[in-house]
């Protein structure tokens, strides 16, 4: 059976209905001219100073768990450190898009959305490579069946992605 | 030189004289011959014409809206030459992102993606030179964190999905009808021919 030990299994589950939240990791994950948003917005990343630390899920944002609009401005920023290469100009824009729980699962059997362990507003998508585990770090977009999950995924946000200025 | 920044001559339904396009875009039209020159075999700029929106700033104009672009070009025949340059656009733009993802190092996500591989830069050059500019003017590229590209579309009737990795590609083009889809394919001018023949059929 799939687990990860970062799934709050105590949780509350994530409803269809809810509007959930994924920021861009990057602006050059966004296309304004097609408004497009790129295959790997919801992609595993690898993480760490040796970049041997991979991911086991693409980070949500829950929005009805944000108190307020400060508290949802606050993590919009996230996106800004997350990205934040030293090349870049400090006010160059960080985007986020939003779309329904129940669309993203239908885009492929592979997906899971699941509560964290940690803050309530923070929950996460899982890929199932299969019966006993969940992908991780870069998913492997030659295999047909991942690559279009990827690709639906991303076209879930593109009309949604609103961009703006790192520092409110 | 951007396009968008070409001097927009067409002021809502009036359209101005060759002459008078000449005297308002006397420094622009230097800067836009070098630009048509590279795209165009020979030929003297003799006036940029361009349909759409405009605003005045400071004493000059500027495009603040894509429309086709038509560029007038005096061949040494009697009639100028009058070409579309909406694909010259179209190619400026995906040159430019081309050099940008060239010049990206490993960590440009702020974390692990490796930069697009020379090679992965090279077999999607391959692949925007075979698409007719119908398609490219709705068509995107992005880095892929593995060393790879995307080419991404999106049109009225689908949308298209390329990943290519070194020298093979993934690619899926959907429509609401039709679905067609092939993985790890070399990259070559055959490939490209097919994939342009297909994604011209779906989406022109």
């Amino acid at each position: 059976m799939r687990t990860d030990m970062k799934i709050d299994s105590q949780g509350t589950p994530v409803d269809g209905d809810e509007m959930l939240i994924r920021l861009l990791c990057s602006p050059l994950q966004y296309d304004k001219e097609t408004r497009q948003v790129s295959i790997d917005a919801f992609d595993l990343r690898m993480m760490g100073k040796n970049h041997d630390n991979p991911e086991h899920f693409a980070s949500l944002g829950r929005r009805t768990a944000f108190g307020g609009e400060d508290e949802f401005m606050e993590y919009l920023q996230k996106g800004y450190s997350i990205w934040n290469d030293k090349e870049w100009e400090e006010n160059e824009y960080y985007g986020h898009g939003t779309f329904l729980c129940k669309d993203a699962l239908t885009t492929s059997e592979m997906v899971e959305i699941h509560p964290l362990k940690g803050a309530a507003q923070h929950i996460g998508m899982f890929y199932a490579k299969n019966d006993d585990e969940y992908y991780k770090g870069p998913l492997p977009k030659d295999q047909l069946d991942v690559f279009e999950m990827l690709s639906d995924l991303a076209g879930l946000i593109s009309d949604t992605v609103v961009v703006a200025p790192a520092r409110l | 030189m951007e396009l968008s920044e070409v001097l927009v001559l067409k002021e809502e339904d009036k359209q101005f004289s060759v002459r008078d396009a000449i005297s308002e875009i006397r420094q622009m039209a230097i800067d836009a011959l070098t630009y048509v020159k590279r795209y165009v075999a020979g030929g003297t700029l003799v006036a940029l014409l361009m349909w759409g929106s405009y605003q005045q700033s400071a004493g000059s104009v500027a495009l603040i809206d894509k429309a086709p672009l038509e560029v007038v070009v005096d061949n040494g025949l009697q009639q100028p030459e009058v070409l579309s340059t909406a694909y010259y656009y179209q190619y400026d733009r995906f040159a430019q992102k081309m050099v940008q993802l060239g010049q990206l190092h490993d960590g440009w996500d702020g974390n692990g993606a490796l930069a697009p591989s020379p090679v992965s830069l090279e077999s999607i050059g391959i692949i925007v030179n075979s698409l007719p500019k119908s398609v490219l003017m709705h068509c995107a590229l992005f880095p892929a964190n593995d060393a790879g590209v995307y080419l991404q579309g999106r049109f009225q009737e689908g949308k298209l999905s390329v990943y290519v990795q070194k020298t093979q590609m993934t690619y899926i083009a959907k429509t609401a009808e039709r679905r067609e889809a092939m993985k790890n394919i070399a990259v070559n001018e055959e490939s490209a021919t097919h994939l342009s023949e297909l994604v011209s059929m779906l989406f022109a």
